[in-house]
């Protein structure tokens, strides 16, 4: 570490991170190539970076999204989301620890089915009239802002969809074609 | 018997409801054309302000709501698995921000491979359109960002597999007052303006 | 209008949220806890929301209920070790199991960065958590934690050479 001073390792980590400067980035990669110590340190730090990057990080509990609909209903104030509407329907009747124990496993065996990687959950899939109106009206006011600036810039539009849906592919198949009669 | 149909009932009003949420989980925010513009709460200048969001599960129920009433707007909802709109006031106060946002936006979606197909600069303002293809070519992912100077920004980013002719189709349609306004804002352009074309 | 915006800011912000504060506070438990309560104020909250700072609220948020468990933790146990202690034998408990194979395995360079992490003072944690982990920028750590932009710069600098030195005591 002899060689390496305060400013020169900040640089080293910032640009093994991919925070570097342009400037920082050229002049410290030419001293990886040149300088065994740098470049030691600095692909250290670059692995750790890479792993941090790469690495799963902590999974939630399973069962976190039920616990989380008891919670919301419980909360003073919130309006009740569906999923925990059907909840308290039927777990909380007197009449059926045993139906809450036939539910969750119905749940389950759902979820192992139609296993999906990701573990969430949809509050609401029913939408009130208003709602849907609202939301009607959002979409036209969104579709229309895209709409006008398609039209306000067609040409330029047009043209390069026509390279990428068109041109693209005819030029990938020339060159497939290449490949096989060379 | 009434309970085993309550039991009956209920099991499959869970399994209903938990395979919708799973099919939810591979939402829109998974897909390649979602783009998260991050916190733009920062722009926010007076009391200008339009948020748009709507996911899947509301775009199927205005599908199913607008009843072929509208056969274009329709056409154009197609398989769009979220639309998101941020927009804001433009003033000399909060200008720079936007600027900034808007080139910082510009150079994270060229990083991230989204093919910059509009850019259009002038005196009055800014348009810039992205467009990101899926690996059979086909649009998923559209992301548009309109800045008239002194009036207002938009930035949208629409996700789904896009039919760009019915887009078009609905520019000036609808006369809604937020859009008449929007209207007011970029509507005059005209085509002699000064423009800048940008290709990947 | 209020359950799509819920439904879309739990869908992005939940494993962030969890993340997080598995980091601040080292504990699984705490960590799903403190996750509910950021969401049922995200719920409560929901009419006022603006999605354009949600991302920066809800951090703040999960940072501030992190904190004041921090500080309830430290007046009732106050004994830091413990808590680590607990920290490492959750997190191993949740990778690996008692398979020794597996044990081996778990200790690959990835689960020496998690350890290392949560090694790092609270404020540098924080910080290296929220630009690496959660992939927050500059701008929104800054406007999170209420610092100047180059005080995140500084304290993240610190936090990636405090982990690297901390990665050579687990080799």
């Amino acid at each position: 570490m002899h060689n390496i001073n305060e400013k020169l390792l900040n640089k080293i980590i910032t640009t093994a991170y991919g925070d570097g400067s342009i400037a920082d980035k050229i002049s410290i990669y030419a001293k990886v190539i040149t300088n065994g110590e740098i470049r030691k340190v600095f692909f250290e730090y670059r692995k750790t970076k890479r792993t941090i990057h790469t690495m799963k990080h902590f999974e939630m509990d399973p069962s976190f999204d039920l616990k989380l609909s008891e919670k919301l209903t419980k909360s003073k104030g919130s309006h009740i989301p569906l999923f925990a509407e059907l909840y308290l329907l039927f777990i909380e009747k007197p009449y059926v620890p045993s139906t809450a124990i036939l539910l969750i496993t119905a749940a389950i065996v759902g979820n192992l089915l139609f296993k999906s990687p990701v573990q969430q959950i949809t509050y609401k899939e029913r939408f009130t009239k208003a709602e849907i109106t609202e939301a009607n009206a959002q979409a036209k006011f969104a579709l229309a802002l895209v709409g006008d600036v398609l039209v306000q810039t067609k040409k330029e539009v047009a043209a390069e969809i026509m390279i990428k849906q068109v041109a693209e592919p005819i030029n990938e198949g020339l060159i497939i074609i290449n490949n096989l009669l060379n | 018997m009434r309970t085993i149909k309550y039991l009956f009932a209920a099991v499959f009003i869970l399994s209903v409801t938990t395979l919708l949420a799973q099919k939810e989980q591979s939402g829109a925010i998974n897909e390649p054309g979602y783009y998260d513009f991050g916190d733009l709460s920062y722009l926010q200048s007076g009391p200008d302000e339009t948020e748009v969001l709507l996911d899947e599960p509301i775009l199927k129920s205005i599908s199913k709501m607008s009843n072929n009433e509208d056969p274009e707007f329709e056409k154009a909802l197609g398989n769009i698995k979220l639309i998101r709109v941020s927009g804001y006031g433009v003033t000399e106060k909060n200008m720079k921000d936007v600027d900034s946002k808007i080139e910082e936006t510009s150079k994270n979606l060229l990083n991230k491979n989204w093919d910059r197909i509009v850019s259009k600069v002038d005196k009055k303002g800014q348009i810039a359109v992205f467009l990101k293809n899926d690996s059979q070519n086909e649009i998923c992912g559209l992301v548009v960002i309109v800045k008239r100077n002194n009036q207002s920004v938009n930035f949208v980013n629409i996700v789904g597999k896009l039919d760009v002719a019915a887009l078009g189709k609905l520019g000036g349609k609808f006369n809604i007052p937020s859009l008449n306004k929007f209207k007011e804002t970029i509507g005059d352009d005209k085509p002699e303006h000064k423009e800048k074309k940008d290709k990947k | 209008m209020k359950s799509i915006k819920f439904n879309y800011l739990i869908k992005n912000y939940k494993k962030d949220i969890y993340n997080f504060s598995f980091y601040l506070v080292k504990n699984k438990m705490d960590a799903e806890d403190i996750t509910q309560e950021v969401m049922i104020k995200i719920w409560e909250n929901m009419d006022n929301f603006k999605f354009s700072s949600a991302k920066v609220w809800i951090i703040r948020t999960t940072r501030n209920l992190c904190i004041d468990l921090l500080r309830k933790r430290k007046i009732y146990t106050n004994n830091e070790v413990e808590i680590d202690e607990q920290f490492e034998d959750e997190f191993f408990d949740n990778s690996s199991s008692n398979n020794p194979l597996k044990i081996l395995e778990s200790q690959s360079l990835s689960d020496k960065i998690k350890l290392a992490i949560q090694n790092l003072p609270e404020n540098l944690r924080t910080i290296f958590v929220l630009y690496e982990i959660n992939e927050l920028k500059y701008k929104e750590i800054a406007q999170t934690l209420d610092i100047p932009i180059n005080s995140v710069k500084v304290y993240l600098l610190r936090a990636r050479r405090m982990l690297q030195e901390d990665l050579k005591n687990y080799a």
